[in-house]
């Protein structure tokens, strides 16, 4: 028989805290630290918080009891001050995600619906402590199971000469300065202070642990949960980083806006029964966001109630979506709230901690769905897949001061076996010209091959110009294989003349004769882009039409 | 306090006449029992309840034998010294006691100087015998199914459970129904909290007539708002026995061939009994099966818009070229095509079930063949959309329990309309809000989700029927129904 009485186990309590931080860890925390300094930065970070966190626990009782300990005045400025902090945090993760999803996940949504859905489902979420206990007891392990086998199909994109140039820069580190054995200067060093101090500040939220009194584990148990939980959150962290460097490089993934989706675009499924890791990836991120707002919502309401306020969930809920639907503006929640906890809350939350440790005398001194039907007036892009032109071999070139696309359709299309092309000097004047003139939506999601005009391989300006562009196509994932001809009319002029399409054919030659090549693909060009600005051409099979027949060789200059 | 008997027949009957104005079925059978001195009697009993065979073999023939050579003084004192040597005769103070026990199906018998009813028990009302549970269909283990006699189900849990620490009380529930309701549990092994907030909920309310065990778990379900069933239903005596043996507690209703069972948990639903006569591999692979069905049902029909609809690129290409092709021609959208299916497999269902047997099996064809066949032959839906709810279909009937199939079933609309409107978003809302709620739910204090949630608390201990089931030898411990002190339930013998 287990008692209502609003308690809930460590074991629940240390899950919440991971899935409560596990969506702004993995996609906008983490991957703001590079390679080695970041991964430093995570377990000195983790560590001072755990040193933190044991620090507030022997001051666990001045916190559970505000009223009695602090004051009225001060347990209630106090608590103005944290749902601040809540409020400001549940805004930036509802903005964040109304733009991830909007721009991965539904293109045509409108923001702000994304964002009536998501504070409705996280307000219809919890009723109580207990649920919410329960809940990510049971969810935890599957999230966190998923997002493990996800990683770990990623990680096979990595390269080790990733790693190893690190210990390459710091043996000839060595080399040049013996006296100074570490190979970290004093930049590196400031770096990873700064980093840690961000680190710090993204998770000061914890502090919140010791306000609430829902755990029915005290002392010494308590304690090794809490730190066994950011000790996973740290090799978490850690483990996301080490991939993302085998991936991109030390400093490839800086310009990525969400590293961690580019990374599971690029991840293949063994059986290829889901061609894009990322959806489901971000499928899974979501569900972390609606924890994590619920429990925004959730805890703001109970701290209210802990100095006796009036508490519900929904004015913070309001709160939170007025914030993110404006924090777009010339005061942009994205960019400064990570500076107001770094710079405000977190030596908020210090001196909150020191004055605790002062304080040795007692003093005596609501959940629902919003009714989304309406939403089915406001405009989703639902376009059936028979309405959907699919490209799966994708020709570029740059000539007479114009770009000059070529598609090749998969076999269902009308014009499959038609030699498509369409110029212009820009993305959006070649994609107008496609939707003056075809009546299907293009869906460039299973892109198997892109070739590129030699010439404009050679033309590093417009070739780096032509990537960022396809960069910024998250539909057109990174998956897809690189190629390069001296003539991409006359390649694509072949399609429809042997038994499968270009695109098939192409996606051939490395899927089925793996031992022949290691394959180029689109996240390997914009690694290099990103990391080292230098692209190895040589390593991008060569296409070339003999007898009508498409030659695939590697080009020796 | 009711009205006590009196010693003057006339009184009684005029009561019981008063009382049973009316109603023809109802008999009253005046006999004058005694060898020298006639004693008026009063024998009134229901029609069909007392056999016209009787009075040879039954009872009531034995006793009235017994009398027929006593003197009036000795009759009265034979029944008042209870000399009867009857089993199943019971005296009663009161008149309504009597005529509750008269409706009750048996009949009684008022004597001229007596101030007792006397209760004889007889053959009742008509009532089907043990059958096999046609709804929980096994290959191992007892075929034996509750039918709609209280007194033969509890036989029939007791037959299993031979001891005195099976308890059995009985309370009569409904104003005018009266139905006799059971409630069964090991008093040794259950929680007593749980069978007082069993009786406070049970009394909560008034009402007039209780026809089935389902009007009882509405009155005492705790969130009636959810889809969930919040108690486990069961025809199977066995599955009975077994879940009292795990510390819970049964509520058998009469005129209701269905046992409630509590506290309940998600994971009871998707365990048969013959999980555990079957070795554990088999139980466990067979339950693993059953949770995929469990979550197929509830959302492979909205994932699958979800993914057509917004979310191509996770596909492989020439999958979603064939669900492509499949789909031309097709005039509406796809959420309306699966809606369509969906709707069109409801109604097979629903007239497969209310259709005489021999006829259900032809709707079965009909519908999945004939309407599926057709609907894709005239481009109402696309072939792709048939194998979708075929898929959906197939696996809500994988969930062992009826009433929790029916849970998942209409949770999957929610996911259909999420899914086909806002593609994977609408998913993750979906399983969101579903698990939400599943976490709040709790069944007389027992979380919902139990093994699966509160398995780290030191009370709990058997936790190895979960997902999969342990090896039986190493099932030592009962669940966490059973009380704390009674949690060991195997233990090896020491050897001498």
């Amino acid at each position: 028989m287990f008692a209502d009485n609003q308690k809930i186990s460590g074991l629940q309590a240390a899950r919440q805290l991971f899935l409560v931080y596990l969506a702004p860890m993995t996609l906008w925390i983490a991957v703001r630290g590079q390679g080695r300094t970041g991964i430093l930065s995570v377990g000195l970070g983790m560590g001072i918080l755990c040193l933190w966190t044991f620090f507030l626990f022997r001051q666990a009782h001045v916190f559970r009891n505000p009223l009695k300990y602090w004051g009225t005045f001060f347990s209630r400025a106090i608590m103005l001050i944290l749902q601040i902090y809540l409020i400001l945090s549940g805004g930036w993760i509802l903005y964040k995600s109304m733009g991830l999803i909007k721009t991965y996940l539904i293109s045509g949504i409108a923001p702000w619906v994304v964002g009536v859905i998501l504070v409705a489902a996280a307000l219809g979420g919890f009723g109580n402590v207990q649920q919410r206990g329960r809940f990510s007891q049971v969810a935890g392990p599957i999230l966190l199971t998923l997002i493990v086998i996800m990683l770990i199909l990623a990680a096979f994109q990595g390269d080790s000469k990733y790693l190893e140039i690190q210990a390459m820069e710091k043996t000839i580190s060595q080399n040049e300065n013996m006296v100074n054995e570490d190979a970290w200067d004093t930049g590196q060093m400031r770096k990873i202070a700064i980093k840690t101090i961000e680190i710090l500040a993204a998770f000061s939220g914890v502090i919140f642990l010791h306000f609430l009194q829902i755990t029915g584990d005290q002392g010494e148990s308590h304690v090794r949960r809490i730190f066994g939980t950011l000790g996973k959150m740290g090799i978490y962290m850690a483990a996301l980083l080490l991939v993302l460097q085998a991936v991109y490089g030390e400093h490839g993934a800086d310009s990525l806006e969400y590293p961690v989706l580019d990374l599971m675009a690029g991840a293949r499924v063994p059986g290829g029964f889901v061609r894009r890791l990322d959806l489901v990836f971000l499928t899974v991120m979501i569900f972390a966001v609606m924890f994590s707002l619920g429990s925004i919502f959730f805890y703001s309401s109970y701290l209210l109630e802990q100095v006796k306020w009036p508490a519900s969930r929904l004015p913070a809920a309001v709160i939170c979506f007025v914030l993110a639907v404006s924090g777009g503006g010339e005061w942009s929640l994205e960019k400064e709230y990570l500076n107001i906890c770094k710079w405000i809350f977190l030596p908020f939350f210090i001196a909150l901690t020191i004055c605790a440790a002062y304080i040795k005398k007692k003093k005596k001194v609501g959940a629902m769905l919003l009714p989304v039907l309406f939403l089915l007036l406001t405009g989703c892009q639902i376009v059936e897949p028979e309405k959907r032109s699919y490209p799966l071999a994708v020709g570029i070139e740059w000539d007479q001061d114009q770009y000059h696309i070529y598609f090749s359709m998969a076999g269902m299309d009308q014009s499959a076996g038609k030699l498509m092309r369409y110029s212009g000097r820009s993305k959006q004047e070649i994609m107008k010209m496609y939707n003056d003139t075809r009546e299907y939506y293009l869906d460039s999601g299973h892109v198997l091959a892109v070739i590129f005009d030699e010439g404009l391989l050679r033309d590093e300006e417009h070739f780096k110009k032509v990537l960022l562009g396809l960069e910024q196509e998250n539909v057109l994932g990174n998956s897809a294989y690189i190629f390069q001809t001296d003539d991409v009319s006359e390649v694509f002029g072949t399609d429809g003349m042997q038994a499968e399409s270009l695109g098939e054919f192409l996606a051939g030659i490395y899927e089925n004769r793996m031992a022949e090549s290691d394959p180029v693909t689109l996240a390997a060009i914009y690694r290099e882009l990103h990391d080292q600005d230098v692209f190895s051409l040589e390593e991008i099979l060569y296409l070339e039409v003999q007898e009508g027949n498409i030659k695939v060789t590697k080009k020796v200059d | 306090m009711g009205t006590p008997v009196s010693k003057l027949l006339k009184d009684n009957e005029a009561w019981l006449r008063k009382k049973c104005e009316g109603c023809a079925d109802i008999k009253f059978r005046p006999m004058k029992l005694g060898a020298r001195e006639k004693v008026d009697c009063l024998a009134v009993y229901i029609e069909v309840t007392v056999s016209n065979l009787m009075l040879e073999e039954s009872m009531l023939g034995r006793m009235i034998q017994q009398f027929e050579g006593m003197s009036r003084k000795e009759f009265i004192q034979c029944l008042e010294n209870d000399g009867m040597g009857i089993s199943d005769a019971f005296p009663y103070g009161t008149m309504e006691e009597g005529m509750r026990a008269m409706l009750a199906g048996n009949l009684i018998l008022l004597v001229d100087g007596y101030d007792k009813v006397i209760k004889v028990g007889s053959k009742g009302y008509p009532a089907r015998s043990v059958s096999s549970a046609e709804s929980e269909k096994v290959l191992r283990g007892s075929q034996e199914g509750f039918c709609e006699s209280v007194k033969l189900n509890t036989a029939l849990v007791r037959k299993r459970i031979r001891s005195a620490d099976l308890k059995v009380e009985e309370l009569f529930i409904g104003e005018r129904s009266d139905t006799v309701t059971a409630i069964l549990y090991i008093e040794e092994l259950v929680y007593p909290q749980i069978l007082e907030e069993l009786h406070r909920r049970l009394d909560r309310f008034r009402i007039d007539g209780v026809l089935d065990s389902g009007i009882l778990e509405q009155l005492a379900e705790e969130d009636q708002i959810s889809p969930f069933p919040q108690f486990q239903t069961t025809e199977r005596p066995d599955l009975t026995a077994m879940e009292l043996l795990e510390g819970k507690v049964a509520v058998i209703s009469d005129n209701s061939p269905a046992a409630l069972l509590l506290p309940t948990t998600l994971n009871d639903f998707m365990r048969v009994s013959e999980d555990r006569y079957n070795r554990f591999e088999i139980a466990s692979f067979q339950r693993i099966i059953r949770y995929v069905a469990m979550i197929l049902a509830m959302m492979i029909s909205g994932t699958y818009l979800a993914v057509i609809g917004f979310h191509t690129s996770i596909l492989p290409t020439n999958l979603l070229l064939s669900f492509a092709e499949a789909r031309k021609g097709v005039p509406f959208p796809s959420i309306l095509e699966i809606l369509f299916m969906e709707l069109a497999f409801e109604l097979i269902r629903e007239s497969g079930v209310r259709m005489p047997g021999p006829l259900s099996g032809t709707i079965g064809i009909v519908g999945g063949l004939i309407i599926g066949d057709a609907a894709v032959s005239a481009n109402l839906v696309s072939p792709m959309a048939v194998v979708v709810v075929a898929v959906s279909a197939l696996s809500s009937f994988a969930i062992p329990n009826e009433e929790c199939a029916a849970a998942f079933r209409l949770i999957k609309y929610g996911f259909i309309l999420l899914g086909g409107i806002f593609g994977m978003l609408g998913i993750a809302v979906g399983c969101y809000l579903v698990l939400g709620h599943l976490s709040g739910l709790v069944s007389f204090g027992i979380p919902y989700l139990m093994p699966f949630t509160a398995k780290g608390m030191e009370a709990y201990r058997g936790g190895k029927d979960g997902i999969v089931r342990g090896p039986f030898r190493m099932m030592k411990y009962r669940p966490v129904f059973a009380r704390r002190n009674q949690r060991l339930r195997l233990k090896e013998r020491k050897k001498s």
